[in-house]
């Protein structure tokens, strides 16, 4: 809980710390205080002049002053329930974006165009310095039987090399998980191009869903087998072999 | 009537395409629908050869043509759309084999011929896949194929490994494949991947004579002999990657197993119980045929829904005697190999019947109709789509497998929608006889047979080894132009080749 706020607190800018996970809890200091900058920073629900009760923070009726605050967003959760700050929190997120939507979508753009173009797609982890990346890419070597033990980049490089032929074997061999919609027969034709698209893509969607059935039939049967099926054989019964 | 000659009885065959010859009217006396064939140039002479040769003796002796068997059937009572013969066509009891014919359910007299089904019941072919490749197979070939043979009871008068009482019989001749999913012997997921999922729904049991329950009850389990095989292939061409891919085979040097098998005994027994109470009924209900062996009976008829409740058990039993047979093939590999089953992938990857009369839905002239479709010698064959086709086969059209013969390649189709309106979804299902049995023993020997398939690297386990040549290959037609006159004529569709490492034989 305390890692996804700390992500959220991060991303609204906010200055303090972070309610600790031990204090959790409206009594606390820190809660009251992230309540108030939400409300004075993001939210803004009441006017500068109104907002007098919830930034006193040693007052006893700031319980009551938030119970009436949440009640005033519309919160789903009493004001005691654990979920309430964090409801408050996205929503002071959704506020955050939907003001600067515009500047946000731009940068990812830039971001997603970068990583385009760059030369170095293998490079394009966020931080393949971190433990966790290091981790799976030793995690990734050994299943592939590459040596293990220098820096993660480099380990990573090394798992390339490894993986793209035996994907591009899988790739030849025909057995991608994607397919070729459009090269599957339809079995029929409407005339019309896009009534035939979208026919197409309803015809595998059901043929998926006949698949999952009879998956769902074939799980069930075994079950069954487990109380009736006993197969033996009996060599004597028969000549086998000569 | 005068005999006519050759080229008179060449008047009424007319030619389509290169692959699609048309057998017209007036061929035969009473024809009601005209007879069709797909054959290339090759196929075409030996058809020809057959004829001029009835000719030549003034139409009287030996076995009819079956060009003219194609006729006679198209004169039987009921019968729809065309009487069609498949590239591997040859002269058969009554019907050639290699004929579908199609008989409208709503004509009451409309018949139902158990030579139109054959002596053995859904005799049938099923594809086992496998993880292994070639190179690993090849090490432990002789191993393996002695292994099968330890496993898989073959030969005549061969009896079954796996115990079972009269009761059990009688279950599994209702129930099909669902009886060897119970017993354990069947993967739930291989009644998935079966024809009619392997039960035949109108199944009676007490239809069933004695006599035939009693050929049957040892026989369950067994390979039998003839040109039933269990074969080790390795995959050697994918023609439709995309397909073959659905189907779990997605590399050249794969290792299957291909079991060709039927209902033994029993089958046998219903085919010969039906034509005897068959005739009678013929009589009494004025039925004419052009032919004696084309013994019928009218499909309301109390003889023909009788045949028809014995003949879907023993289609069942030939479900259950092949899913026996998987799970020895099964137990085989998992001990050469020391992993289980699962581990080598060993899935179904399809089982065909190639003897059967099935009550299907079919277009005629723009109508929807319910009609009788006997295949002999034919392989059902539907388009992708088709709602009785397996959902992991939706897209590919139904898988179809083509058994070669001892030593030759095995092939993989799948079924198109022009099969579906110009054959009742159906192709053809192996190479078909260019000689008869007796001729092939006149002028092949055995030892010779055997070895050429040891030079060509293929290991060979057989129970009565002078049977073996009037299974050689030299006696039948070639598959690969069997298969290519099917695709050429666009009624299925080429998917993998198959060649074999090992062959078990009766």
């Amino acid at each position: 809980m305390a890692a996804s706020f700390g992500l959220v607190l991060r991303a609204l800018g906010y200055p303090g710390s972070p309610p600790g996970q031990g204090s959790v809890g409206q009594g606390s200091e820190e809660f009251r205080k992230l309540v108030s900058w939400l409300e004075d920073t993001k939210i803004r629900l009441h006017k500068v002049e109104d907002r007098g009760a919830l930034r006193d923070h040693a007052s006893e009726a700031w319980p009551q002053t938030f119970e009436a605050y949440a009640t005033a967003l519309e919160c789903p959760f009493d004001a005691s329930d654990g979920r309430t700050l964090g409801w408050i929190l996205n929503y002071a997120l959704g506020l955050e974006y939907r003001d600067n939507a515009g500047e946000l979508n731009g940068a990812r753009a830039k971001l997603v165009g970068d990583e385009r173009a760059s030369t170095r797609p293998e490079r394009s982890f966020g931080d393949a310095e971190g433990a966790r990346c290091a981790e799976l890419a030793n995690e990734m070597a050994s299943a592939l039987g590459v040596p293990t033990g220098q820096d993660a980049a480099k380990i990573l490089e090394a798992v390339e090399r490894a993986a793209k032929p035996l994907a591009q074997a899988r790739m030849e061999a025909g057995a991608t998980s994607e397919v070729d919609l459009a090269a599957l027969p339809l079995g029929f034709t409407t005339g019309d191009a896009q009534v035939d698209s979208a026919s197409l893509v309803m015809r595998s969607l059901f043929i998926k869903d006949l698949r999952e059935l009879q998956s769902v039939i074939d799980e069930t049967t075994v079950g069954v087998q487990e109380y009736t099926a006993n197969p033996k054989t009996d060599a004597k019964l028969g000549r086998v072999g000569r | 009537m005068a005999a006519r000659t050759f080229e008179e009885e060449k008047g009424y065959i007319s030619k389509e395409t290169n692959e699609k010859y048309w057998v017209n009217e007036g061929f035969v006396p009473n024809m009601k629908v005209p007879g069709v064939f797909y054959v290339n140039d090759g196929l075409r002479s030996l058809l020809d050869e057959e004829l001029q040769n009835y000719c030549d003796r003034g139409n009287v002796g030996g076995f009819l043509p079956a060009v003219k068997q194609l006729a006679n059937v198209a004169a039987l009572p009921g019968i729809v759309g065309k009487s069609i013969a498949l590239p591997d066509v040859h002269s058969g009891y009554g019907f050639a084999i290699g004929n579908v014919a199609a008989m409208d359910m709503s004509d009451p007299e409309a018949v139902v011929s158990p030579g139109g089904v054959g002596f053995d019941i859904n005799c049938g072919v099923r594809l086992i896949r496998t993880n292994l490749t070639e190179d690993q197979v090849r090490p432990v070939q002789e191993e393996l194929a002695q292994a099968l043979f330890d496993h898989i009871p073959v030969g005549v008068g061969s009896q079954g490994i796996i115990p079972t009482t009269a009761k059990d019989l009688e279950e599994a001749l209702e129930m099909g494949m669902d009886w060897s999913v119970r017993e354990g012997y069947s993967w739930v997921e291989d009644k998935e991947h079966c024809e009619e999922y392997g039960r035949m729904l109108n199944a009676d049991p007490s239809k069933v004579s004695k006599r035939a329950k009693k050929r049957g009850l040892p026989q369950m389990g067994t390979l039998g002999a003839g040109n039933h095989y269990a074969e080790i292939q390795v995959v050697e061409e994918i023609f439709d990657t995309a397909a073959a891919s659905r189907m779990g085979i997605n590399r050249v040097g794969q290792i299957c197993i291909m079991i060709h098998s039927g209902s033994r005994g029993l089958g046998h027994q219903v085919a010969t119980d039906a034509l005897t109470s068959m005739e009678k009924a013929m009589s009494r209900d004025g039925i004419k045929t052009n032919d004696r062996q084309l013994a019928c009976a009218r499909i309301s008829s109390e003889e023909g829904q009788n045949y028809l409740a014995a003949m879907a058990c023993a289609a069942n039993y030939a479900w259950v005697n092949r899913c026996s047979m998987t799970f020895l093939a099964r137990q085989a590999f998992a001990k050469v190999f020391k992993k289980n089953p699962d581990e080598l992938d060993m899935h179904l990857v399809y089982d065909v019947s190639h003897n059967i009369a099935k009550i299907e839905e079919h277009l005629v002239d723009g109508e929807i109709k319910q009609l009788l479709v006997h295949r002999k010698g034919s392989t059902r064959a539907f388009p992708p789509h088709h709602p009785l086709i397996p959902v992991d086969y939706q897209f590919t059209g139904q898988p179809v497998l083509i058994g070669g013969t001892m030593g030759t390649c095995s092939y993989v189709l799948t079924g198109t929608k022009q099969g579906m309106t110009e054959t009742f979804g159906s192709t053809c299902h192996g190479a078909g006889r260019a000689r008869s049995r007796s001729n092939a023993r006149n002028k092949l020997d055995y030892e010779q047979v055997l070895h050429s398939l040891k030079s060509k690297g293929i290991s060979i386990r057989v129970a009565s080894p002078k049977l073996v040549m009037e299974e050689a290959p030299e006696s039948y037609k070639d598959v690969t132009q069997v298969v290519d006159t099917c695709h050429a004529a666009g009624i299925s569709k080429k998917c993998v080749k198959l060649r074999p490492l090992a062959v078990v034989k009766g």
